[in-house]
């Protein structure tokens, strides 16, 4: 088992070393950094230039561009982000700041949608067929119609405008200092971004469900429960939706990834202070070190899910082993 | 085969037709020439009327205009060219590299069979949103190829996989080895025996991936990373409904009713047994295409 996790670990090593070469030669693929466009300010907006080549030379000076992208590929994966172009600030504790606030958007969104999704799922394939199933069926279609950009202004004109429930922008009030860590969370705030993130995936997520355990319900363990004599929500939960749930493992850890990446469109769109605006801001300003190690902090997130993925589906179905290269089983 | 079967339940199609015909007629309904100039049944899409900003739909501007008066039924069918072009780009382009791909991994097996599922599994990690947003932030231009290029090129690993699914099946046929014994050659089993027999399937799954270019373009627009202004599309449609959201409704419901229409005729051409024409093969009891990922 040790050396299984041991080994997970140090294959997902050059996986991200290879991703941020990659990231980086792709950025400086266009002629011309941002650093230059600083230096070229520099004299009107009286920019330190010595802090500017500073900031440039952190890429490792006049080194060709494969080797600076291996060098810095090394650097983020000891943890050491470097200085920010835009204000020459560690990248490191901003995005940690950020992702905070992004997690509790997320997190709140996936709970959100697992929540629903399990619900609607059993309770369709309960029906399989029937009205419920047929009307469910249509509105997870429309759900999945309206992307999260569009059901984001909608809400934000319904429930922020014409019914002003929720504020329509930002993570606090104005003036208010923090940021949306528990602490200081407001869950006003909150809502609105949290469903935007959410709603989409769950109607995916509820048909996927939905389909596992209308599977799950033939089996022939599930007549056997029956002519026991359950019935009814111990039935689902016990039996049906436990197993259903098996092959879904993997697909519940994409989830998590990809409801990080939604949240690019939902945090900018409401102005959450968190890693996907963050990633939208450093873009527009052609911050290369935040967004090299925003994308290393979502490629080890994805990596991370996904061996937790593997695990969990090894410890939840005793017919999975989990194989060492010494043919035990752990 | 015949990929469109059932026509009794052709809503899906329909819809699919007369929005991107409307669409293509747009240069011919709007006026051609410069903005400003007259001509046409409608105004040009980047024409400024400052007399008339912000106005509800009327007769005069059928579903009323923008923050600085332009005609927005106008941009609406302009913008829907440029989003129709990159849903529909990203889904061939997609089924070119996925189709080659899978199916040459299908049918050569080996090496390039395991090579290919690498490929497939890196690509599936690749948020497309982060990856056009990236694209953006490298300066790879503004415009519709771009986005197109980075959604076909992380969207299609689920075409290549049902590709090489298909492949495996039609190796395992009598007419693999009548077509190897007339003499056909590795391109020609690809062209014209493999690909047609996968056809039906990958169709399906090329309606998903135009769905996700829309949903895609409808975010990355609305967050100011689309095609770049002044061209219309109707994720930067919403970027401007954004910007009057507490004055103004129409912004909103009607480039929203678009692409509502769109996203879900291409959803519903995808469904198996759905309100869409595409009908497969698919064995009873399968699981439903993923609507594609998040």
């Amino acid at each position: 088992m040790t050396a299984y996790l041991l080994r997970r670990v140090l294959v997902s090593i050059p996986t991200l070393a290879a991703l941020i070469t990659l990231t980086f030669l792709l950025l400086r693929s266009v002629p011309g950094d941002p650093a230059d466009a600083r230096l070229a300010e520099a004299d009107t907006a009286r920019i330190d230039r010595a802090a500017v080549e500073h900031l440039r030379s952190q890429f490792g000076g006049d080194l060709p561009p494969l080797p600076q992208a291996v060098l810095w590929a090394g650097r983020c994966l000891r943890f050491d982000f470097g200085l920010s172009f835009a204000d020459g600030a560690p990248v490191g504790a901003r995005i940690v700041r950020a992702l905070g606030a992004t997690a509790v958007l997320s997190g709140t969104a996936l709970l959100l949608m697992l929540a629903v999704s399990l619900t609607a799922g059993t309770w369709m394939a309960a029906g399989a067929g029937g009205r419920l199933d047929r009307w469910g069926g249509r509105l997870l279609l429309i759900a999945a119609s309206v992307p999260a950009s569009l059901g984001a202004v909608i809400l934000q004109r319904l429930l922020a405008v014409d019914f002003p429930l929720f504020p329509l922008h930002g993570a606090g009030p104005p003036g208010a200092a923090g940021e949306p860590f528990l602490g200081g969370l407001r869950l006003q705030y909150l809502a609105l971004p949290a469903l935007c993130v959410a709603y989409r995936g769950a109607a995916l997520y509820s048909r996927l469900v939905r389909q596992a355990v209308v599977q799950t319900l033939r089996a022939e363990f599930v007549t056997a429960a029956r002519a026991r004599g359950l019935a009814g929500p111990f039935l689902h939960l016990r039996h049906t939706l436990r197993n259903a749930l098996l092959p879904l493992i993997s697909t519940t850890a994409a989830l998590v990834p990809a409801a990080m990446a939604g949240s690019i469109v939902v945090e900018t769109i409401f102005g959450w202070p968190g890693a996907g605006r963050l990633f939208a801001d450093s873009v527009l300003g052609r911050d290369y070190p935040v967004i090299l190690a925003l994308v290393w902090a979502g490629a080890l997130l994805t990596l991370t899910s996904l061996l937790a993925a593997d695990l969990l589906l090894g410890s939840v179905d005793p017919r999975v082993r989990v194989h060492d290269p010494a043919g035990r089983q752990g | 085969m015949n990929p469109v079967r059932g026509l009794g339940r052709f809503p899906g199609i329909a819809l699919l037709c007369a929005i991107p015909a409307a669409c293509l007629l747009a240069p011919f309904l709007t006026g051609a020439g410069r903005p400003g100039m007259p001509g046409g049944l409608l105004p040009h899409p980047a024409a400024i009327d400052l007399d008339s900003i912000l106005s509800p739909p009327s007769a005069r501007h059928w579903l009323g205009t923008d923050l600085v008066g332009r005609d927005l039924l106008s941009r609406l069918l302009n913008g829907g060219r440029t989003s129709l072009t990159i849903a529909a780009g990203a889904a061939l382009l997609a089924l070119l590299i996925g189709a080659t791909l899978g199916l040459g991994a299908g049918l050569a097996g080996g090496w390039i069979d395991l090579l290919v599922g690498r490929m497939i599994e890196v690509v599936d990690c690749l948020p497309t949103l982060l990856v056009a947003l990236a694209a953006a932030g490298a300066g790879w231009g503004s415009g519709p190829v771009p986005l197109t290029l980075a959604i076909a090129l992380t969207r299609w690993g689920h075409l290549a996989r049902l590709a090489r699914v298909e492949a495996l099946r039609w190796r395992a046929t009598p007419r693999r080895d009548s077509a190897l014994a007339v003499g056909a050659g590795t391109c020609r089993l690809l062209a014209h025996h493999a690909f047609p027999a996968a056809l039906p399937i990958l169709a399906t799954a090329c309606a998903l991936v135009a769905a996700e270019a829309l949903v895609v373009e409808a975010g990355i627009g609305a967050i100011g990373f689309g095609v770049e202004p002044p061209a219309p599309t109707w994720g930067g449609l919403l970027l401007e409904a954004r910007l009057s959201i507490d004055q103004a409704w129409w912004p909103v419901v009607f480039p929203g009713v678009a692409i509502f229409v769109a996203v879900s005729a291409a959803l519903a051409l995808a469904e198996p047994g759905g309100s869409g024409g595409v009908q497969t093969a698919r064995p009873a009891g399968a699981a439903p295409p993923p609507w594609g990922s998040l």
